[in-house]
């Protein structure tokens, strides 16, 4: 059974209470692939917050590939083992698209990338 | 007009307003332990307790003042229905029309119960809710739940049939078993748009693990309360009009002696069946359906507590036994 619990006191702002604990509880496999979420407007009122709190969260959690709308279905889980590398191969193949529309040479895109990696 | 109906009228409309007083007069904490062993959990401290009772009383009374109006109706169609001097040849069986109005009125004044509840205000405490969307498998067995939409489906079915084709051997007069067939596929509407849109989308802001599992509970038997109202209904139109329809065909094919033992023989079939769905229908213990699904570890200690309980009431009677056979 998983809960999500938001602590209207805490300093870290609501959505990002919320994105952090249904990523986690992906990552942890207590939402499974393909579970359905509640709708936006049953979660801000469960919870007592607004709708654009609630639409904040998933809209991140939806750009990481973790979540998806699928319609009638509502927003499932989308995230799986894979997910994190799939998103990144994703990223990858964007950054080296831009690399090669700016002409920025491959040696410098791996010099970037390892500084942003901290290696 | 037959007056063992009128006693029986009567006697129904003082029995649905009896309930309906009961439920204006019980008192919250009986009610509060009533629910408690209903649901499978504890009751918690004040102030939730409170809360929960002040919930469960209004949902009590919507659905039994409703229950009672839904009687008073039903009873009120009864009436129309004897003074319209259609043929009925077991007029007594019309009663049902007063009972589908209790059970209609009983799942509408649930429903009620739930639009008009007042939300209490968040505390500033931390808030939980469930991850996963709410589903009506969560809080309904599935055998009760499937039972429901197969029976409205066939109450319909028979509904219309039997109104279309209306049967001359036995029975109660087709537009009772039509009046019947409608108010389950009412019934069987009010579940599945107003569980799903009002009973399971009701918000409520939660502060504890506690509250949550009560919230749950209420809504396990709000839902539960819709089904019971979906499956008597229907149960009674399929039974009324299905036996006189298919008879009244078979008496096309075959003489009225073969007629008659295939309405013995078929109905106690239909009897053993029913009792066979009871007993199944009780053994999965559906009341508790939602705590299997939703709060397994809950279900678990409640169901290792019955257990203690039981051996522990073995053990003293045992003890009892050896004690009385020791004084001889």
């Amino acid at each position: 059974m998983s809960l999500l619990v938001i602590d209207p006191a805490s300093p870290t702002p609501p959505f990002e209470q919320l994105r952090a604990q249904l990523l986690a509880q992906m990552q942890a496999g207590e939402l499974a692939a393909g579970a359905r979420l509640p709708t936006v407007r049953q979660l801000a009122s469960d919870l007592g917050l607004a709708p654009g709190t609630i639409a904040r969260a998933y809209k991140e959690l939806e750009a990481a590939g973790a979540i998806e709308t699928r319609g009638r279905a509502g927003t499932v889980v989308a995230w799986s083992a894979d997910a994190g590398e799939r998103r990144v191969q994703q990223l990858a193949s964007q950054l080296a698209d831009a690399a090669r529309e700016h002409g920025v040479p491959a040696t410098r895109v791996r010099a970037l990338l390892d500084a942003a990696l901290g290696a | 007009m037959d007056p063992f109906l009128i006693g029986l009228l009567c006697l129904y409309v003082a029995a649905a307003l009896g309930i309906a007083i009961w439920s204006l007069s019980i008192r919250g904490t009986r009610a509060a332990q009533r629910a408690s062993r209903q649901a499978g959990l504890a009751l918690p401290e004040e102030p939730l307790r409170g809360t929960l009772v002040r919930r469960l009383l209004h949902t009590l009374r919507w659905s039994n003042c409703c229950a009672a109006v839904g009687a008073l109706l039903g009873v009120a169609a009864c009436l129309v229905v004897i003074d319209s001097e259609l043929p009925m040849p077991e007029n007594n069986g019309v009663i049902w029309l007063a009972f589908a109005g209790f059970v209609l009125g009983g799942s509408a004044g649930a429903v009620l119960a739930v639009l008009t509840a007042r939300t209490p205000d968040a505390t500033g405490r931390p808030r939980i809710a469930r991850a996963a969307r709410r589903e009506l498998g969560d809080y309904l067995d599935p055998f009760e739940l499937n039972g429901a939409r197969v029976m409205a489906v066939l109450g319909a079915i028979v509904g219309g049939a039997t109104l279309a084709w209306p049967s001359e051997y036995i029975g109660i007069p087709p537009a009772v078993t039509t009046l019947l067939a409608a108010t389950g596929v009412i019934a069987w509407a009010i579940l599945e748009l107003g569980g799903r849109y009002v009973v399971l989308a009701r918000p409520r802001i939660v502060e504890s693990e506690a509250e949550l599992a009560w919230d749950d509970a209420f809504r396990a038997a709000d839902l539960r309360r819709l089904v019971t109202a979906v499956l008597l209904s229907t149960t009674y139109a399929v039974a009324f009009g299905g036996f006189p329809l298919v008879f009244t065909a078979l008496r096309m094919f075959v003489p009225d002696e073969v007629v008659m033992v295939s309405v013995n023989v078929s109905f106690y079939a239909a009897m053993a069946v029913l009792i066979t769905i009871v007993v199944i229908a009780t053994r999965r213990d559906p009341a508790h359906h939602y705590l299997r699904r939703l709060w397994p570890t809950v279900e678990a200690q409640r169901q290792a507590a019955a257990q203690a309980a039981a051996a522990r009431y073995a053990a003293d009677a045992a003890a009892r036994n050896a004690a009385r056979k020791a004084s001889r």
